[in-house]
């Protein structure tokens, strides 16, 4: 049961909580809003005295609109809300006593008709446009310190100089503004960090503020150059520079009663900017053999750090004509590119015979790109041959550059004067020793008409095995004989064999060898014939090289006659008779030697073994003695050296400025030198730091060359270890006689 | 009183005793005189000194207990890496410091306390096994030992204590639980030298060449399958410069090689004369040879060819073959056949018997070697020893011993075509380990660590090979002097991990630098937690090895000592007498009371 006493009572009670809500409901988002931006960007001493301040006011706030809802305001709701109560609500918080009899009369009758009033809310409706607004103000505060620092801290960072109390200075804003060149086509951008990778000859920009204010201020970098920075009336301390090469900087300032509070310093890393890369992605195979029919699809992919330039141009270069003959032409065509500035690909579909070439010509073509930096690239040639199906034989022997067998089998002159010198003997010799050696003279005879043979593509079949420097054939000690009796015999055939091909394939094999002879080694660096085996066309095939012109021919019979004269006489131990036809084949080489030019093979000719009993017998006035000097290399590494030594021990003082001047003659030494430079100058720094010392020398490490090895001493054996090593040596010796 | 006999000597323990037995004995003796004189009847008074009698004998069982031989306790020790094993009843469990925490087990101090408390315990050690600290206490204690799994990890690393500079260091190591592991050597400055996976062992080896003299640090890095590092162990290497080895070259006919040889040696700094007739009388040197003993005992090696070899007079090669005997190491170049006569004289003052006709092949004994020949001829003694080969097994150079020195065939001729062709650290290796091999044995013995090699924080390094000045320097370059026994061994702890450097003497010079490297050691100090499997290895195999020196039951029979027994049992007699003698009197007096 209700009394209306109560039920107004508990009415006002509502209408005032409702108030409270609404005013909580309005007040706390921003109280919370600010709360937060001060917890984010502000000091924690800053953002908790605010809040607190902030929390008592709004309390202060809400207590004074708990004040404010009292009896009278809600006598006031109430006649506001019920007409029915005739504006005198305030007659029913009013004690009765001290009323009038009207009033309590009007009193009374309200009282009477309170329970039959609708219960509609009293107090002021909800604010929801405050409320919304109150809670956007919260959201936005949440966005900002959940993703704006960044963006607040570099631009406006919060001063905080409460701390230092001017004993120290301190860098309260930092900003550095980083403009690539125009040419890599990257964007400037800005940082509040110290250090920074950035592009060759980008600008930077420092703007900073130190508090307090210092005289002077200047950036110092490794190498020892230094930057003034300069200020303005606003206090912003400014520098630019354009940056060549990798550096090291520190800020430093002249003002000696305020130090700077903690490091400021940091490391500038210079990436050059690579030329473009192309490759030819089709045709894949190189050298292209072309048919004469068809068109050519021609892909490159050009790469680059940055940016190309757009286009490229495609190189061609044909030769036409062959041996000396050769002339060229050269053009050039634009291809468009497709794709990003970094990555291009350039297709273009090319006929050769539009290009005019013709059968036999080559075409090589070659794509050049370029970057915005002006750096130039250019691919890997692509080879395209119209080979033709039959190729003439040429009409000359040009340039017979083949690996030769020694010939150690002897020249027409050498048969002569042997021939003679039997002759001469003759009459000291037993008849069978004459008729030996002038048979032996026949073979040398023989020998060396088969091989002059062979220029008329006579069979080379029966070609004698020719006695050369094989370590395993059992005539060696024969040949030596034969053949050491004077001075230019270890030669090869300097006076007759000028005209040196190869003996063919067939006489090779001949040789039973057990391992592969010197001419089937893996051919040696300028062995022409096999060059042009490989890669092109040999104009004179090896049947073809008998063709010499007529004249020549018949002289080369003619040695060849004589020579087979010369030999039968030989044979039949004749020697007088078989020296005209020698003395007619000499001189008939000697035609054919001056009708033709002369190739000879400049390649490995292998010596046969020395003879170590004949050494130099003659005069030898005029050998003075001569220092056997040994010029060290330059030491070039001496500074880098001593820093390494000094590094070793703990005591030791290491010349960090020189070693710094050598790292800067040196740039190429280390594929990082900033490290280099970064761990010096730490060390220049605190001298007494031991991490700092070994960081320095394992820095250094990579920069050392690598000595040739050398020996390491055995550890030498003590008197136990000696006397059980002689023992054992009295025993070996004992028992071995 | 302390219970633990342990403390006294033999002698105060007896005149203790028998003081108190003196006191016990005057005690009884006055007490009885009392009883009998106040007792009635004889049974009475026999009956109190009895009585007297038993009580000053439990009392100074109570105070001296009878020892016993002691019975041999079963003690289970957990050290570092235990697991929990259900435990047997009748065996007592005791962790050390390092034991990870298992319930109901004691906790012990270290291992001493232990075996102070049970004196002849037979230890059963489970765990990766006991540290420096408990081993020399346990020797001849460990009965068994139950290793715990080592934890997966480089378990077992070889790295070289002292190379020189150029030369390959080779670390040699293994990986236990984690197959196909890949090991990467990274050099001081990070960047990666060599890279290897384990073979089916889990063993690795891994090459870098070494620069100039001083401490080198390695770094060994174990990567998993995406190639981030598992574990990073240094593997700091110290070069250090050697005593230069002085050689002589005699040819007989200058030539290429002897050009080479003489250009690498020249150029690392070798003491190099060369003597090589050009004929008619013309020599090429550098100084003059004298071959005495004086001069050749001032020679460490001699490369000589038979050439050259021929052309020395006969008491040239007696002097030679002299200075071999007495430490002279000889490299016998052979660059074509060998003449009959210069075997013989070879056979005759050297001892070296050839074999092999002496003709010459073409070898490549590497891929990527210009050809070269090699010369068939080879030592025919028993006690040659190979030095290299090519890859068909072809010994291209051998060494057999001759007295204190040795004599090295070298049929290899033409190597200085390596050098010329961009192998000259192939070169230079091919001829550094001959000369290694031969030349006269001149290096100081330096100091070595007794163990695997490896040093650990907080435990203690022993180092052998020490004089009486050694001393020892810790990372910060403070140098400390070591106590070396007769042995010439000492020890330290170090208390910091890094690079810890042992001088086997101390030089006159108090700031000798690293290059004084034959007589210093380098070590480096590990922290345990950073090589938790290299540790954990090195336990195991120590607390292997004490387990393998355990003397037999009987000897360790021989080593109890005598215990004294439990104490409890006679002091409750003795209560008992006591209190059985007190209430007799009480109710003798309650008697004398009623019947007074």
């Amino acid at each position: 049961m209700t009394t209306p006493a109560s039920t107004l009572r508990s009415r006002w009670r509502r209408a005032r909580a409702r108030r409270m809500l609404q005013a909580l409901a309005a007040g706390l988002p921003w109280w919370l809003a600010a709360s937060v931006l001060a917890w984010r960007f502000a000091p924690s001493t800053i953002a908790i005295g605010g809040s607190a301040l902030l929390a008592v006011g709004l309390v202060v706030w809400l207590a004074w609109r708990w004040r404010a809802s009292d009896a009278a305001w809600c006598a006031r709701q109430l006649d506001a809300v019920h007409p029915e109560l005739e504006d005198s609500a305030t007659l029913l918080f009013a004690a009765p006593a001290a009323l009038s009899p009207l009033q309590r009369l009007q009193r009374e009758r309200l009282l009477a008709r309170l329970p039959a009033l609708p219960r509609t809310p009293l107090g002021p409706r909800w604010p929801w446009v405050r409320i919304a607004v109150a809670l956007l103000a919260l959201g936005l505060a949440g966005a900002l310190a959940w993703r704006g620092p960044d963006v607040l801290r570099a631009r406006a960072p919060v001063v905080d100089v409460r701390g230092s109390k001017a004993t120290q200075t301190r860098v309260t804003a930092l900003q550095l503004t980083i403009t690539p060149p125009a040419a890599t086509g990257e964007p400037a951008r800005t940082q509040a960090t110290w250090s920074a990778r950035v592009p060759v000859g980008s600008m930077l920009r420092w703007q900073l503020r130190l508090a307090p204010r210092p005289r002077h201020a200047r950036l110092v970098f490794h190498d020892g150059a230094r930057l003034a920075l300069q200020s303005d009336a606003t206090g912003t301390w400014r520098a630019t520079l354009r940056l060549t090469q990798g550096r090291l900087y520190r800020l430093e300032l002249d003002d000696a009663a305020a130090p700077l509070a903690g490091e400021a310093s940091g490391r500038l890393d210079a990436i050059a900017d690579r030329p473009p890369r192309v490759r030819v992605l089709a045709p894949t195979a190189n050298p292209v053999t072309y048919t004469g029919a068809g068109a050519l699809a021609l892909r490159f992919l050009a790469e680059d750090d940055y940016a190309l330039t757009p286009g490229a141009r495609l190189l061609l270069v044909r030769a036409s004509g062959s041996g000396e003959n050769v002339s060229f032409a050269r053009s050039e065509l634009s291809l468009a590119g497709r794709g990003t500035p970094r990555a291009q690909t350039f297709e273009r579909v090319l006929d050769p015979r539009a290009l005019g070439m013709q059968p036999g010509d080559e075409l090589v073509l070659r794509l050049q790109a370029s970057d915005r930096g002006g750096q130039t690239a250019t691919s890997p040639s692509v080879i395209v041959r119209w080979v033709l199906p039959d190729i003439a034989a040429g009409a000359g022997v040009d340039g017979l550059a083949r690996a030769t067998l020694p010939a150690y089998f002897r020249s027409q002159r050498q048969i002569i004067i042997d021939a003679e010198a039997l002759l001469g003997e003759r009459p000291r010799l037993t008849a069978e020793v004459f008729a030996r050696r002038a048979n032996a003279l026949g073979d040398d005879q023989r020998a060396l008409r088969l091989r002059y043979g062979q220029f008329l593509g006579m069979e080379a079949d029966g070609a004698p095995a020719l006695p050369v420097a094989d370590d395993d054939h059992a005539d060696h000690a024969h040949a030596d004989r034969e053949h050491a009796t004077t001075a230019d015999d270890a030669l090869p055939l300097a006076d007759a064999a000028p005209v040196a091909p190869a003996p063919e394939p067939s006489a090779h094999a001949e040789h039973d060898h057990a391992d592969a002879p010197p001419g089937a080694a893996p051919p040696p660096f300028g062995d022409a014939g096999s060059v042009t085996a490989e890669f092109g066309h040999t104009h004179d095939q090896p049947e073809a090289a008998t063709l010499l012109d007529p004249g020549t021919k018949t002289l080369l019979r003619g040695a060849l006659d004589a020579m087979w004269d010369s030999e039968l006489h030989l044979r039949q131990a004749d020697p007088p008779a078989a020296l005209p036809f020698a003395y007619r084949a000499l001189r008939l080489i000697k035609q054919v030697q001056q009708a033709d030019r002369i190739y000879l093979a400049r390649i490995g000719n292998e010596l046969p073994p020395y003879d170590a009993t004949r050494r130099m017998q003659g005069a030898r006035a005029d050998i003075a003695p001569l220092a056997l000097a040994w010029t060290a290399l330059p030491d070039d590494d001496r500074v880098l050296l001593q820093s390494w030594r000094a590094l070793q021990s703990p005591a030791a003082v290491v010349d960090l400025t020189a070693l710094l001047a050598w790292l800067e003659a040196h740039p190429a030494r280390s594929a990082d030198p900033l490290t280099v430079a970064a761990a010096i100058d730490r060390l220049a720094r605190d001298a007494t730091c031991v991490d700092c010392r070994n960081a320095l020398a394992a820095a250094l490490w990579p920069l050392l060359a690598t000595p040739s090895a050398l020996p390491a001493l055995r550890t030498q054996s003590d008197d136990e270890g000696r006397r059980y090593l002689d023992a054992l040596q009295r025993l070996r010796e004992g028992a071995a006689p | 009183m302390s219970d633990n006999p342990i403390l006294f000597d033999a002698l105060p323990v007896l005149t203790a005793a028998r003081a108190t037995a003196l006191l016990l004995g005057v005690a009884w003796a006055w007490a009885a005189w009392r009883h009998w004189r106040r007792a009635r009847r004889m049974a009475d008074r026999l009956g109190q000194v009895a009585l007297q009698v038993l009580l000053a004998g439990l009392l100074y069982c109570v105070l001296w207990p009878p020892t016993s031989p002691p019975r041999p306790v079963r003690l289970v020790v957990l050290a570092q890496g235990a697991q929990a094993l259900p435990s047997a009843l009748d065996e007592h469990r005791v962790a050390l410091p390092e034991a990870p925490a298992l319930p109901g087990v004691e906790r012990a101090p270290d291992l001493a306390s232990v075996l102070s408390r049970w004196p002849d315990a037979r230890l059963q050690v489970r765990g990766w096994g006991l540290n420096a600290r408990d081993r020399d206490v346990a020797r001849g204690h460990v009965a068994t030992f139950t290793p715990a799994p080592l934890p997966a990890g480089v378990t077992s690393l070889q790295v070289p204590t002292a190379v020189v500079p150029g030369a390959l260091a080779r670390i040699e190591g293994r990986v236990t639980g984690a197959p196909q592991s890949r090991l990467v050597l990274r050099d001081p400055a990070g960047r990666m030298l060599a890279s290897v996976s384990t073979d089916r062992a889990g063993r690795f080896t891994l090459a870098a060449r070494v620069r100039e003299p001083g401490w080198t640090p390695f770094t060994l890095e174990r990567l998993d399958a995406h190639g981030r590092a598992l574990e990073r162990l240094e593997v700091p290497v110290m070069v250090v410069a050697p005593p230069r080895p002085r050689v002589w070259i005699i040819a007989g006919a200058p030539n290429p090689e002897i050009n080479q040889l003489r250009r690498w040696a020249s150029a690392g700094g070798l003491p190099v004369s060369l003597r090589a007739p050009l004929g008619g009388g013309v020599v090429l040197a550098d100084r003059p040879m004298a071959f005495t003993p004086v001069a050749l005992a001032q020679v460490d090696v001699l490369v000589i060819d038979p050439r050259g070899w021929a052309g020395l007079d006969a008491a040239a090669l007696r002097a030679i073959a002299a200075a071999v005997r007495t430490g002279l190491g000889v490299v016998l170049r052979v660059d074509g056949p060998v003449p009959a006569a210069v075997r013989a004289t070879w056979q005759r003052q050297l001892g070296v018997a050839l074999q092999g006709d002496g003709r010459g092949d073409r070898v490549q004994p590497q891929p990527g070697d210009p050809p070269m020949i090699a010369w068939r001829v080879a030592l025919a003694g028993a006690d040659a020893v190979p030095l290299q080969h090519d890859r068909d097994g072809r010994i291209l150079a051998a060494w057999q011993p001759l007295g204190r020195g040795r004599v090295a065939l070298v049929t290899l001729d033409g190597s200085y075509a390596r050098a010329l062709s961009g192998q000259a650290g192939r070169y230079a290796d091919g001829w550094s380990g001959v000369f290694d091999a031969v030349a006269r044995a001149r290096a100081e013995a330096a100091p070595h660590v007794v163990g695997d090699g490896n040093a650990w924080r907080d435990e203690r390094v022993t180092v052998c090979g020490l004089a009486r000045t050694a001393r020892w320097q810790d990372p910060g370059g403070g140098w400390h002097p070591l106590a070396v026994d007769v042995r010439g061994c000492a020890a330290f702890w170090p208390e910091r991990v890094g690079h810890h450097r042992v001088a086997a003497a101390t030089a006159t010079d108090a700031t000798a630098t690293a290059t004084a490297g034959d007589t210093t050691l380098d070590l480096r100090v590990r922290d345990p937690q950073d090589a938790p499997a290299l540790y954990a290895a090195s336990l195991d195999t120590a607390t292997r090895e004490l387990l393998a020196e355990a003397p037999a039951s009987g000897q360790a029979d021989a080593h109890r000592k005598a215990m004294p027994g439990p104490r409890w049992p006679w002091f409750l007699a003795w209560l008992a007498v006591f209190a059985w003698i007190g209430w007799r009197e009480r109710r003798r007096r309650g008697e004398h009371a009623r019947g007074g």
